[in-house]
């Protein structure tokens, strides 16, 4: 009798744990810093977090499970993010596969969608800047236009000409110069950069042609402006390089060279710059992001293969905001990474969370230097 | 350097070399990214004229060594390789995706070349045009056994088990596309009649 009276007691104890570990999925566990580079070098670069979609804020509690609540809507995620872009606490990113630019706001916990109603629909969005009005630009890959929208996804007008030089063959990486009212344009397919104006959508001109010169181009796709002095960095994917220009397209300087060691690059892709000039350039097909400063001097790199936080599958367009936090599109692991270059301004800002991280020490420190 | 240099120069008098099957066929190809107006493009690359074709894939094979770099801050360090496509020093770390499908899908983004779409949308539905990645399963939609005959396929694909054997019995891109062909869509067998669609589904 006693030994029925334990069994049960035993088996609802273990249902008690089986309930109580589902939950435990949602208590705050020591999360591992991730930062480059390792102690004892001063710290650089820090991951702040990854953004899939809707499931980041509407998931389903393990409780929600076991009682068998009926499934809500399903999540939209992003399936394979190109473009991505951030300012007034949103995070946009381009989906070539969903065809919709996602616009994730961490802090109200909701996710809006831009280009999936009829007027302004999108194919493939691949560039997409804001200024500061809220003006969302975003370039589409098949429909040959620059799209704009305000941020709840309003459809205002389209940049590109149907004929002549101001007509976009697959326009990808696009970036604003906010102080010249500029719009610049990276044609893949024309191998140029076509810059427009803010103000009315007209074409202005366009710089570079194919080629392997100083200047010219082979399958370009991304593009950052430097905000500091409009300088605008322009990868040209195909000819394994950056190019520097000045506003007006006047060849600067140009790094970079096909290689597979640190300082080439093999696929690069997005580019950005931050407030203090330092260039990133994501690379597909090392799975990294590398940083120069902007002569082109090779300063550090991020990132490795795989599926976790500051490790990247495919990155494809990488941006950096006005606070240096850089976003970069990890393409096959279907999400936005985000991490914060850690600027002498941020240092002083932020004194507290710079001392906890000079403190830190990796538990898989000794693993790696012994690597 | 001159090798290339010289092949830059003067391009069209070259011969392709014996055995350069595969270099006759990008040259023929939207895959031949060097070539513009009878010139080679910038593969800032030395050795063999030749390489400026393959280089934009086989990056990894080809030695690129003769590239000098050096940490700036530490010039006695020695320079290691990146790993690149989903390797790592000790092999590929995906089982379902082999290296030579991300050197695919690292162009095929939507903007440098035409999206490779796959896998299912958050919405459940299928988003791709055939499965990939997948488990050849020769007894589920209509699926030939492995030792089935695959004539006419090219790259030594002699039987379907040829499709997949490399990749873990996985499907991937190379399983019936080869980035060197002339054929349409780069499929490993001229289509017509389905007949590369026959190679493994029996109807």
């Amino acid at each position: 009798m006693s030994r029925k009276i334990i069994g049960k007691v035993l088996v609802l104890f273990v249902i008690g744990i089986f309930i109580y570990s589902c939950g435990g999925a949602k208590k705050p566990q020591k999360i591992e810093k991730v930062f480059w580079p390792l102690p004892p070098e001063e710290p650089r670069i820090l991951y702040l977090g990854s953004y899939h979609g809707e499931s980041d804020f509407k998931g389903r509690s393990a409780l929600d499970v076991l009682l068998g609540e009926p499934e809500r809507e399903i999540p939209k995620n992003l399936i394979k993010p190109y473009g991505v872009a951030a300012r007034f606490g949103r995070i946009l990113a381009g989906d070539t596969v969903a065809a919709v630019v996602f616009v994730i706001d961490p802090k109200g916990k909701k996710v809006s969608f831009i280009g999936d109603k009829a007027m302004g629909k999108l194919r493939i969005p691949v560039g997409i800047d804001i200024d500061k009005e809220g003006k969302v630009y975003v370039a589409d890959a098949r429909n040959q236009r620059v799209f704009v929208y305000d941020l709840k996804g309003k459809f205002k007008t389209a940049i590109g000409e149907p004929e002549g030089p101001g007509k976009l063959e697959r326009p990808a990486g696009i970036a604003i110069n906010e102080k010249n009212q500029r719009l610049y344009v990276v044609d893949v397919m024309d191998h140029r950069v076509k810059v427009y104006s803010l103000v009315d959508g007209k074409f202005l001109f366009a710089f570079g042609k194919r080629g392997r010169n100083p200047g010219e181009f082979n399958f370009p796709t991304n593009i950052a402006v430097d905000r500091r002095n409009g300088n605008v960095a322009v990868v040209d994917t195909m000819n394994f390089r950056v190019q520097i220009f000045n506003q007006d397209g006047k060849f600067l300087r140009t790094f970079g060279k096909l290689g597979i060691v640190p300082g080439t690059f093999a696929r690069p892709k997005g580019i950005g710059i931050d407030s203090e000039g330092h260039i990133y350039v994501a690379d597909a097909a090392f799975n990294n992001v590398q940083i120069f400063d902007d002569k082109g001097n090779l300063l550090l790199w991020i990132g490795k293969f795989g599926f976790g936080p500051g490790e990247f599958n495919l990155p494809a367009g990488l941006y950096v905001d006005r606070a240096d936090r850089i976003y970069v599109a990890d393409s096959m692991n279907k999400r936005v990474q985000v991490f914060q270059y850690l600027s002498e301004a941020w240092k002083k800002k932020y004194p507290e969370k710079y001392r906890e991280l000079k403190l830190y020490k990796p538990s898989n420190l000794k693993k790696t230097q012994e690597k | 350097m001159t090798a290339y240099l010289y092949a830059a120069e003067d391009f069209v008098s070259l011969p392709v070399e014996e055995g350069g099957e595969y270099e006759k066929g990008i040259r023929a190809t939207k895959h031949n990214l060097a070539e513009y107006k009878g010139k080679f493009l910038n593969p800032n690359i030395a050795g063999e004229y030749n390489l400026a074709l393959c280089m934009w894939c086989h990056t990894q094979n080809i030695d690129v060594t003769f590239v000098d770099v050096e940490y700036k801050w530490d010039p006695e360090k020695e320079v290691d390789k990146f790993p690149v496509y989903g390797q790592t020093k000790k092999g590929p770390v995906l089982k379902s995706v082999a290296p030579s499908s991300m050197v695919c899908l690292s162009c095929h983004d939507g903007a440098n070349a035409p999206n490779i779409t796959f896998g299912k949308s958050s919405t459940g539905t299928s988003v791709h045009s055939h499965p990939v990645f997948v488990i050849y399963r020769k007894d589920r939609k209509y699926l030939r056994p492995y030792n089935s005959p695959l004539i006419g396929w090219e790259g030594k694909k002699h039987f379907v088990y040829d499709l997949i054997k490399d990749y873990n019995g996985r499907l991937q891109c190379a399983s019936c596309h080869d980035p060197h062909t002339t054929n349409p869509l780069f499929l490993r067998s001229k289509n017509r009649g389905s007949k590369l669609c026959t190679g493994c589904h029996a109807l």
